[in-house]
């Protein structure tokens, strides 16, 4: 299934788009996030610090999240949707697609300290 | 040490390259109004084949044929060919880049085609190139009645440049 994908992801990461907004990987243990490395940065960058993952990204009910520039989001989105419901793709201008989970509103309450003061 | 370190920056630079006169084609195809999906489809395959030509030294241009298959007669309608200088910086150290400029003036030139047109891509390789999976042996359209128009050097890296042209039908 993933290698039916090919051919938009590669598209998207030779588009520099993976620079700055990861393709996104939720699935068995904690979201993977895959970034790039392109001309000069991608020839000098220390590979030799790689390790393999301590855990299977796929495993049980994944999903992928490829991120596309605004003008390439119908296309990718119509090549992917024959392939599988489980890879999706999103506006890379529209955060890293993990806002909605690291927004401070979401998930840090308000106490109203007036209100526990009162008698 | 040193050939290690000659063989990962020659391994860049043809990627670079290769992915780099892709990228050039998508935005050529999609600014002409041609349809990207083909060559979405086809990218992987594209891109392995161009980059193993690029370092194996045989390609010598990739192609863009755009043409018409309702027109029984001519279907030829406008042609873009990257070709491949491996001599362009003599000391091989060329700098990564990429002029869109360059590409976008080519758009400019070229204008758009109707929605009825497909495309296919051609790699023009030497005698001797290596095969790649999903590639197969086919010849080019003549381009007899056709203007060729350069528009200058595109990418660059490493010894490589590859320079863009369009054809025009006169």
């Amino acid at each position: 299934m993933l290698d039916d994908a090919t051919g938009p992801a590669a598209m998207l990461i030779a588009e520099e788009v993976t620079r700055a907004a990861p393709i996104i990987l939720s699935g068995g243990g904690p979201q993977l996030r895959i970034y790039t490395l392109h001309g000069e940065a991608a020839m000098e960058a220390d590979l030799d610090q790689e390790l393999s993952l301590p855990f299977v990204p796929t495993a049980g009910d994944w999903a992928l999240s490829l991120p596309a520039s605004p003008e390439d989001l119908e296309a990718v989105g119509a090549a992917l949707a024959v392939i599988s419901p489980r890879i999706s793709v999103r506006d890379s201008t529209d955060g890293d697609g993990v806002a909605v989970a690291s927004r401070p509103s979401a998930s840090i309450p308000i106490i109203n300290t007036e209100e526990l003061e009162r008698p | 040490m040193s050939v290690a370190v000659r063989t990962n920056v020659t391994a860049y630079t043809t990627t670079h390259v290769a992915t780099n006169m892709l990228r050039s084609l998508k935005q050529i195809i999609q600014g002409c109004g041609l349809d990207p999906a083909r060559l979405m489809s086809q990218w992987a395959v594209l891109e392995n084949g161009v980059a193993t030509w690029l370092a194996s030294g045989h390609l010598r241009a990739l192609v863009l044929e755009v043409f018409d298959p309702s027109d029984r007669v001519d279907d030829r309608r406008g042609r873009f060919d990257f070709t491949i200088e491996y001599g362009y910086y003599a000391d091989g150290d060329g700098e990564l880049w990429l002029d869109p400029r360059t590409v976008r003036q080519a758009i400019l030139k070229a204008g758009s085609y109707p929605s009825a047109c497909d495309y296919r891509f051609v790699a023009d390789t030497e005698p001797g190139a290596p095969r790649v999976d999903g590639w197969s042996d086919t010849t080019l359209r003549s381009t007899a009645g056709m203007t060729r128009r350069t528009v200058g050097t595109a990418i660059g890296g490493g010894s490589l440049g590859a320079s863009l042209a369009y054809y025009t039908r006169s």
